[in-house]
C-alpha cells in the first residue's frame, strides 16, 4: 500500500481528532513536570508540619515553584513563519492571528498551562511607556550592521523617523487618551481575535477593504502596545511554558527590528526560524551572532517551510550543509541544533484540513515521506505521521532538553535545597524539645532574635561594600581599556594618514576592544562571585554559631546549606555595534566625507565616544547593578529563611519540655512524614 | 572594510549597444531560475541554497565561458567547472551563449545580496556596467530591509527602467494573498520601479507552449513588457516611473525602429571564441522571444500584434 493511498483513506476518519501524538518529543519535560509535582508535593507536606514562621519561607518556595515557567522566544527574519510555528507549538492552528504581510510590532508571549481542553483564560496588553518610547529609538545592538546591511548608517535615523511618525498618528489618533494610556495596562479573563487584532494587530493602511468598520477597530492600540501576554490552556505542553512571538528582523519598517532585538535581553532559550527556501542570510546570521554573543543562551535553529522544497529530502542535506558551512565560517554558534520542518504542515494536521493541503506542499510530503520511511506500509495514522514530519516533535524534544537541563533542573535543585535546611531544621526543633532545656534558658527569645538581625544587616552591608570595590576596580578597568583603545587607534590613524595619505580607507579592527572589556567583564565576574560565595559562608557559619549557641547540641542534625551564588548574566551590551563594525561602504563614506589630518582624529575621537557611550555604560553601570541586585537578593532570601527557622526554633512551645506530647501519636505520624519529606527534597536537591 | 575599488570599463565606452540587464535579488529568490528562462537553457547551476558565483555577464555568441580577473585577464574555463571559480580572484565570469533572448540584450546575473559569505564588493563593482535591472523577490517574504537599502544604494545607478519581479507567487496560498503582497509591495516601491510583476518563474519554464499556462504564470504581461522597453528602449523614461498602475504602453511604431543589435560592436565580438557573431538580420526578435510576443498577440493587448509580425 503506497503512504499516498493510506492518507487518502485515512484522513476522514483522523480529521476530526487530529494527531494522537501532540505532545511526541517533549518526554523529557514530561519528566520534569512530574519531578515538579513530586517537589510541590513535598513543600505542602513541609508546609503543614512546619513551625509558624518557617511556614513563611516555605509558602514562598511553593509560590515561587507555582510560578516557574521556562521561557523560549521564537526569533528571525519577518514573514518566516514564527506564528505559524508558534501555533502549531500549542497544538492550535489558527490561535494568533497570521497575515501574508507582516503586521505586529509587538513581542506577543504566550503562557501555555497544561490542560485537557484548550481554552483562552485570560490577556494582558500593557502600553509603551515614555521611556520605552525613546529605547525604541536609541538603544540596543543594531543588527543591520553586524548584518552589513545596505544602508546600515542611516538605519538609526530611520528607526526614529519612523518611531517618531507611529507615536504621532497614535497621538492623533488617540488624542488625550495617548499620555493616560501610557504604561497603563488592559486586562481581559479572555481574548479572541478581535481583542488580539485590536491590540497587536496594526491595520494596514494598504489594505483594499480598509474602510468598513472593523478595520477602523483593528489595531486601534496596536502602535502603542509594547506587550501582550495571553494565558491559555493547552494540550501540547506537559509544563508550564511561555512561548514567545517577536515581529521579527529585517522589516523596511524598523521598529519591529528594535522590538525584537530587545526582548533578547530576557531570553534563555531562543529558537531562530529560517526559511529553507532561503536558508541562513547575513540578517540571519547576524541575528545568530547576537544570540551567541550571549553566551548563556542556548540557540535552536529551525529550518521552517520544507514544504516549500521540490525534493525535501534531499535539498534538506544540502541546505543543512550550507547552514554548518556559513555558521562555521562566520564564526556562528557551530554546534547549534538543527531541527528542519514546516509549521504549515503541522497546521494542517491540527486543523483536520490535509486534503485541502496544496499540491506541490502534498508532493514535498510524499516525497519526503517516503525518502524517510520508504513506501512500506506504516502503522500510524497519517495524522500522526504527518505530525512526525512537520518537525514539531523533534523541535519540541531539543527545546525540552534546554529547557530542563539549562533553567527546570537548576531551578528544582535549588528550590529542593532550600526546603531541606527548613526540613532539617525542623527536625532539630524536635529534638530541642528533648535536649535542649540547659541552653534554651541563657538565652531569651529576644536576645537570638536581635543577634541574628545584627549579623544580618552585617553580612548583607559586607557584601555590598565589597561588590561597590570591585565594581570599582572594574569600571576603572572598562574605562582605561576603552581610551588605550581610543588612543592607539587614533595613533594607528595619524600614521596611516601620514604614510599612505587619506586616499587610502584605514581599517582597525575593534574586537580588541571586545576582548579587553570581555575579560575585564569576566575578572569582575569572578571576584564578585568569589567574594558572594565568601559572604554567603560566613552568614553561614554566623547562623550555625547563634544557633548552636542558643540551642546547643539539638541543632547538631540541622543541614544548612550555602545558597548558591548567582550565575553572572552574559555581557548583553558588548553585542552591540560600534562604529567600527561598520560595513565597509559606511566606513568607506565616512572616510570620504572627513577631509584633513586634524579633522579625522578629532572626529574619530568624538564618534567612537559617542558610539561606545551606551555601550559602556551598559555594561559598567546597568549589568552591575543588575549582578548586585541578584546577590544580594540571593543572601536576604537566605537569611529570611534562617530569621523564620530561628524563630520558630525559639518560640517552639515544646521548648521548655513537654514530655508528654512526645509519645502523641499525632507527633509520631507527623514526625514519620517530615523524614519523608526530606527524602524527597535530598532527592532533587542534589 | 573596504578596500577602495576603481571600475575601469572600456565596455563603457563601446557604443551603441545592447541593454545590459542585471538580474539583482537576495539569493535564492530566482535569479539563476530566471536566466534559465531567458535562455531557454540552464548553463547556471541553479541550487536550493546560495549560488556562489562572481557575477555573470551573458552575452550572445558559440558557448564559452571565460573568467576575468580583476585585472582584466581572461581566462577560458569550462562550463562545468564554472561553479569552481575562485571568487577573490575573479571580477566576473563571461558566458557566451547562442540563446535568441541575448540578441535583444544582455545579462548580468549578479550574486544574490544578504549571503554572509559573499561580500557585497563582488557585485558592487560591476554595477557601472549595468543599464537595468530586474530585482527579484520572494512572494512569500517580499522585499525586507536589506532589499529596500540595497536598492537605495544602487537605483541611482541605473537607467531607470527597473522591474521588481516577485517571484515564487505560487507559494502563496490564495489569489487574496497575492492581491495583498502586490498591494504592500506597490505602496513600500512607490516610485523605485518602473514596473511591478508577480510570476512564477517554474510555471512559466514548465509551461512550454502552453499559452494559457504561460499567461497565469504570470511571465506573458512581465515579458511583454520588458521586450517592448527593450526592442525600444526610450519608451521607458527614468523620469517619470510608474508604480502601481499598469506601464504605458510604449507607441508599436519606435518598435519597429528600434535598434537592431550592432554587427560591429566589437567588444563581444573580439572576447566571443568564434570571432564575429553574425546577428541575422531575420532573427533580430529571437525565437523564444518571438514565440513570446506572437502569446502576447492574443493576450488583452492586441494592438501590440504588429511587434510579433516583424
Amino acid at each position: 500500500m503506497t503512504i499516498e493511498a493510506k492518507i487518502d483513506t485515512a484522513t476522514e476518519i483522523q480529521s476530526s481528532n487530529g494527531p494522537s501524538n501532540l505532545r511526541a518529543g517533549m518526554e523529557q519535560l514530561a519528566d520534569f513536570a512530574k519531578n515538579a509535582a513530586s517537589l510541590e508535593i513535598a513543600l505542602e507536606q513541609l508546609e503543614q508540619i512546619t513551625g509558624e514562621e518557617t511556614r513563611k519561607p516555605v509558602q514562598r518556595l511553593k509560590k515561587e515553584l507555582a510560578t516557574f515557567e521556562p521561557r523560549v522566544t521564537v526569533l528571525g527574519q519577518v514573514k518566516a513563519g514564527k506564528t505559524a510555528l508558534i501555533n502549531s507549538i500549542a497544538g492550535w492552528a489558527d490561535l494568533l492571528p497570521s497575515d501574508v504581510n507582516p503586521w505586529t510590532s509587538v513581542v506577543t508571549s504566550l503562557h501555555l498551562t497544561p490542560a485537557e481542553e484548550r481554552g483562552e483564560t485570560g490577556a494582558c496588553f500593557r502600553f509603551m511607556t515614555e521611556d520605552e518610547w525613546d529605547r525604541l529609538t536609541n538603544k540596543g545592538g543594531r543588527i543591520g550592521e553586524l548584518a552589513s546591511r545596505a544602508g546600515a548608517e542611516s538605519e538609526l535615523n530611520k528607526i526614529q523617523d519612523q518611531t517618531e511618525k507611529v507615536r504621532a498618528n497614535a497621538k492623533a489618533r488617540l488624542g488625550r487618551n495617548f499620555e493616560l494610556l501610557m504604561g497603563e495596562e488592559h486586562e481581559y479573563s479572555y481574548f479572541d481575535k478581535n481583542l488580539l487584532e485590536r491590540y497587536i494587530c496594526l491595520g494596514d493602511d494598504f489594505d483594499l477593504d480598509s474602510k468598513d468598520a472593523v478595520a477602523v477597530e483593528q489595531g486601534r492600540f496596536a502602535d502603542i502596545t509594547r506587550s501582550a501576554e495571553l494565558y491559555l490552556n493547552c494540550q501540547t505542553v506537559p509544563f508550564r511554558m511561555c512561548i514567545r512571538d517577536t515581529p521579527g528582523v529585517n522589516d523596511t519598517f524598523m521598529m519591529r527590528e528594535m522590538v525584537t532585538i530587545q526582548a533578547l535581553r530576557d531570553s534563555r532559550v531562543c529558537v531562530v526560524v529560517l526559511s529553507a527556501t532561503q536558508a541562513l542570510t547575513s540578517v540571519d546570521m547576524a541575528l545568530l551572532r547576537m544570540i551567541s554573543n550571549l553566551k548563556s543562551r542556548d540557540v535552536i535553529i529551525f529550518v521552517n517551510r520544507i514544504d516549500e522544497l521540490s525534493d525535501p529530502a534531499n535539498q534538506m542535506a544540502e541546505i543543512e550543509a550550507s547552514i554548518r558551512e556559513t555558521l562555521k565560517s562566520n564564526n556562528g554558534p557551530e554546534e547549534a541544533e538543527l531541527v528542519f520542518g514546516s509549521a504549515y504542515w503541522a497546521n494542517m494536521v491540527l486543523t483536520g484540513e490535509l486534503d485541502g493541503m496544496r499540491t506541490a506542499s502534498a508532493d514535498a510530503l510524499l516525497c519526503y515521506t517516503e525518502a524517510v520511511l520508504g513506501s512500506s506500509l506504516i502503522e500510524k495514522s497519517p495524522s500522526d505521521i504527518i505530525w512526525e514530519m512537520s518537525g514539531v516533535p523533534r523541535l519540541m524534544a531539543a527545546v525540552s532538553e534546554q529547557v530542563v537541563n539549562g533553567l527546570g533542573e537548576p531551578f528544582l535543585s535549588k528550590i529542593a535545597a532550600s526546603a531541606t535546611t527548613i526540613a532539617t531544621s525542623q527536625q532539630a526543633a524536635r529534638t530541642v524539645r528533648v535536649a535542649g532545656e540547659g541552653f534554651a534558658n541563657d538565652i531569651c527569645m529576644h536576645d537570638i532574635r536581635a543577634a541574628f538581625d545584627s549579623l544580618a544587616e552585617r553580612r548583607v552591608s559586607e557584601l555590598d561594600a565589597k561588590l561597590s570595590q570591585i565594581f570599582a576596580n572594574y569600571s576603572d578597568r572598562a574605562d582605561r581599556a576603552h581610551s588605550n583603545f581610543i588612543e592607539r587607534a587614533t595613533h594607528s590613524l595619524l600614521e596611516h594618514l601620514e604614510t599612505r595619505g587619506d586616499e587610502h580607507v584605514w581599517e582597525y579592527d575593534p574586537t580588541g576592544l571586545r576582548i579587553l572589556l570581555r575579560s575585564a567583564y569576566s575578572s569582575m565576574g569572578n571576584q564578585a562571585r568569589k567574594s558572594a560565595k565568601a559572604v554567603y559562608e560566613r552568614a553561614v557559619n554566623d547562623t550555625a554559631q547563634l544557633l548552636s549557641k542558643a540551642f546547643g547540641p539539638a541543632v547538631e542534625g540541622i543541614e544548612i546549606a550555602v545558597p548558591d551564588v548567582p550565575q553572572i548574566p552574559s555581557p548583553v551590551s558588548l553585542g552591540q555595534t560600534i562604529a567600527l563594525d561598520f560595513n565597509d561602504s559606511w566606513w568607506a563614506m565616512w572616510w570620504r566625507r572627513t577631509r584633513g589630518y586634524k579633522a579625522f582624529a578629532k572626529k574619530f575621537r568624538d564618534l567612537i565616544s559617542a558610539e561606545t557611550e551606551d555601550f559602556m555604560s551598559q555594561i559598567k553601570d546597568a549589568q552591575t547593578a543588575d549582578i548586585r541586585a541578584e546577590f544580594i537578593l540571593e543572601l536576604k532570601h537566605y537569611l529570611e529563611e534562617q530569621r523564620s527557622i530561628l524563630l520558630d526554633l525559639a518560640s517552639e512551645p515544646d521548648r521548655r519540655g513537654n514530655a508528654q506530647r512526645l509519645f502523641n501519636a499525632a507527633e509520631e505520624a507527623r514526625s514519620q512524614m517530615l523524614d519523608e519529606t526530606l527524602e524527597t527534597l535530598r532527592r532533587y536537591a542534589t | 572594510m573596504t578596500k577602495e575599488t576603481t571600475v575601469t570599463n572600456e565596455c563603457l565606452e563601446q557604443r551603441p549597444r545592447k541593454t545590459r540587464l542585471a538580474l539583482m535579488g537576495e539569493f535564492s529568490a530566482g535569479k539563476s531560475t530566471l536566466s534559465k528562462l531567458f535562455l531557454g537553457d540552464d548553463p547556471l547551476p541553479i541550487k536550493v541554497t546560495a549560488t556562489r558565483l562572481p557575477p555573470v555577464f551573458i552575452s550572445y555568441g558559440e558557448s564559452a565561458v571565460y573568467a576575468v580577473g580583476h585585472d582584466g585577464s581572461e581566462t577560458q574555463i569550462e562550463i562545468e567547472g564554472i561553479d569552481q571559480v575562485r571568487i577573490e580572484e575573479t571580477r566576473m565570469i563571461r558566458l557566451f551563449n547562442p540563446s535568441d533572448t541575448l540578441e535583444i540584450c544582455d545579462l548580468i546575473d549578479m550574486p544574490g545580496i544578504s549571503d554572509p559569505s559573499m561580500s557585497s564588493d563582488v557585485w558592487m563593482s560591476v554595477m557601472n556596467e549595468v543599464d537595468s535591472v530586474i530585482w527579484c523577490t520572494q512572494a512569500t517574504q517580499a522585499w525586507r530591509q536589506s532589499e529596500a537599502a540595497t536598492w537605495e544604494q544602487i537605483a541611482d545607478r541605473t537607467n531607470g527602467y527597473n522591474i521588481l519581479l516577485v517571484t515564487q507567487v505560487d507559494k502563496l496560498q490564495s489569489e487574496r494573498d497575492l492581491d495583498r503582497v502586490m498591494m504592500r509591495l506597490r505602496k513600500e516601491t512607490d516610485g523605485l520601479f518602473q514596473s511591478i510583476f508577480p510570476i512564477s518563474i517554474t510555471e512559466a519554464i514548465a509551461a512550454g507552449e502552453d499559452e494559457a499556462k504561460w499567461k497565469a504564470s504570470g511571465a506573458a504581461e512581465f515579458v511583454n513588457d520588458l521586450i517592448e522597453h527593450l526592442m525600444c528602449p526610450t519608451s521607458g523614461p527614468p523620469t517619470a516611473p510608474v508604480s502601481a498602475q499598469e506601464d504605458e504602453d510604449p507607441d508599436p511604431e519606435l518598435a519597429r525602429h528600434s535598434e537592431v543589435p550592432d554587427q560591429t560592436s566589437g567588444h563581444r565580438a573580439e572576447t566571443a571564441p568564434q570571432g564575429t557573431v553574425n546577428y541575422g538580420a531575420t532573427s533580430v526578435i529571437p525565437k523564444r522571444v518571438r514565440v513570446l510576443t506572437r502569446m502576447r498577440g492574443q493576450t488583452e493587448r492586441p494592438t501590440k500584434a504588429g511587434l510579433a509580425n516583424r
